[in-house]
């Protein structure tokens, strides 16, 4: 990246911020990837422009309605599920409701829509130091606590049961995975868009499983995908005057097709 | 006594979706010995075992497991539990090594390598069960046969003097079901208790101390193989027990009358 742009403090913002949103989402995708969570990365992101909207006409922070909103919502998933309605169920009605609402208040608002658009879509040149400040204290809680529970992390993803009865606290993991991802996506909304800020999380860590076969070398993987589309995809975006969130997740989808190529290359 | 017991249900009733799934269970499994729970699909076998291993718990009644409330003997590492494989995602990322290591998951570092002591521990599980020098090899290129021995060994990690199986052969083909059992009879030698659900009648007849048979989540029969061998193939059979002709040296099933030295 040119490093006379780091002299800018619009680019020095949008560099951390798309560091930051690039480790966090890549390192909690390995677990949402192999737990099969992919569309409640999707739900909670357009449930979270929801929330975004609501705050917005309401006169309160987006960015807290936003993630008030997804957090409750992703707390109340578990109780939408049952017999007759599995998880994807939920999910889909979240997403649908949430969606439904951001666009009815964008419906009501005149004139000052751009903010939401933003929401929608993602600026990461109009992240701001207040944005960073809610990027750096959610990524340091979702790093610090994979670090913390690392292992019982990976064995409640793979066998619940047998984790359980070693005395591990699956349920409450379960939850705390579940509200940091939701967390993850609403601070990762203002960088590339509710729209996009699931892929952030999915596609680095469906290339890094092409990549390596030992659940370490996945997360690792994964991070590194991450910080390269994440880096790569804002200097593209500065180069050539490009939307950067989907050049972000352009070249994202670009690595991973590459990877696909590798595996089937080598055979494997 | 209570030192001699190794796993003891008592009037143990299990309720799961408004539906009694155990009905007043009564088992009693000395140390050091090999008991199989056979029945029919949906008799409870399972549910017993997870009922035994803490994961379910029940409506009435208690279990204790090596004297213990079930929780508390897994903490103290004295129960190694072998859940039906059927259930794993055979494309997750992980090698042979790093499943065996799972099973040290509860007691270990969050994260950062495995000490020396540990890596020992993983490794001389996988040399029990016979997988040595396939430490590196991805879990789902492992035959059923190698995943069950797998599965084995990563409750075998803490050196836990009772195991507790839940259908061991289960997806293994004919050839490694006899290689299983004799992982098993051998593990029971070297002193550990075991206790398994299966189906694989005429083997734990032959090589179990006590086998124990569930119909309808209650226990309808329970001993030594040699006595209970014609209650045993009743409860299997189910609704044929009126059927039942028993004669010889082997157990065995006859629904119709057919030449032999019995009736």
């Amino acid at each position: 990246m040119s490093s006379d742009l780091w002299g800018y403090a619009f680019a020095r913002n949008a560099i951390l911020a798309s560091t930051l949103l690039g480790v966090m989402a890549s390192t909690l995708g390995v677990f949402v990837l192999l737990r099969r969570m992919s569309f409640v990365g999707a739900g909670v992101s357009h449930a979270a422009f929801g929330g975004a909207a609501l705050g917005y006409a309401l006169g309160l922070d987006p960015l807290l309605s936003a993630l008030v909103f997804s957090l409750t919502g992703a707390l109340l998933l578990p109780s939408a599920r049952g017999r007759l309605l599995k998880e994807d169920g939920g999910v889909g009605i979240f997403f649908s409701f949430g969606m439904a609402l951001g666009l009815l208040v964008l419906g009501f608002l005149r004139g000052t829509r751009v903010d939401l658009f933003g929401y929608l879509f993602g600026n990461v040149l109009a992240v701001d130091l207040g944005d960073l400040v809610w990027l750096l204290a959610t990524a340091s809680l979702s790093l610090g606590f994979v670090l913390a529970f690392y292992r019982k992390l990976l064995l409640s993803t793979f066998d619940p049961d047998f984790a359980r009865v070693i005395g591990v606290r699956v349920e409450a993991l379960d939850k705390a995975l579940l509200l940091l991802v939701s967390a993850c996506v609403v601070v990762g909304m203002k960088v590339v868009g509710a729209v996009l800020v699931s892929a952030m999380l999915v596609i680095p860590a469906a290339t890094a499983r092409y990549l390596t076969s030992s659940f370490s070398g996945m997360v690792i993987a994964s991070v590194v995908v991450g910080l390269i589309s994440s880096w790569a995809g804002l200097w593209l975006s500065f180069e050539l005057d490009l939307p950067s969130g989907p050049a972000v997740v352009l070249l994202s989808s670009l690595l991973f097709a590459a990877a696909r190529i590798y595996r089937s290359l080598m055979g494997r | 006594m209570a030192e001699e017991v190794a796993v003891l249900a008592e009037d143990l009733w299990v309720e799961l979706g408004g539906r009694e799934v155990l009905k007043g269970v009564n088992l009693l499994v000395g140390r050091g010995e090999l008991w199989a729970i056979l029945g029919p699909n949906g008799a409870g076998k399972t549910t017993f075992l997870k009922a035994l291993v803490g994961l379910i718990r029940p409506s009435r009644g208690k279990v204790s497991v090596m004297g213990l409330e079930p929780s508390r003997a897994q903490r103290l590492g004295l129960l190694g539990y072998v859940p039906q494989v059927a259930g794993f995602d055979l494309d997750f990322p992980m090698n042979l090594f790093e499943f065996v290591s799972t099973g040290l998951f509860g007691s270990t570092r969050p994260f950062g390598p495995l000490g020396r002591r540990e890596r020992t521990r993983v490794l001389e599980a996988i040399e029990r069960v016979g997988l040595l020098g396939m430490e590196g090899r991805p879990i789902g290129s492992l035959s059923g046969g190698e995943l069950q021995r797998a599965t084995v060994a990563r409750a075998l990690v803490l050196d836990p003097p009772l195991l507790l199986l839940d259908e061991p052969t289960s997806g293994v083909d004919v050839g490694g079901v006899g290689s299983i059992y004799e992982l098993l009879s051998s593990l029971n030698v070297q002193g550990k208790t075991v206790l398994m659900a299966t189906h694989d009648v005429a083997t734990v007849m032959e090589r179990a101390s006590g086998v124990a048979c569930m119909e309808g989540g209650r226990l309808v029969a329970h001993g030594r193989p040699p006595e209970v061998a014609v209650p045993v193939m009743g409860c299997l059979l189910g609704g044929e027990g009126s059927l039942l002709f028993a004669h010889g040296e082997i157990p065995h099933m006859v629904v119709r009358r057919h030449r032999g030295d019995g009736p």
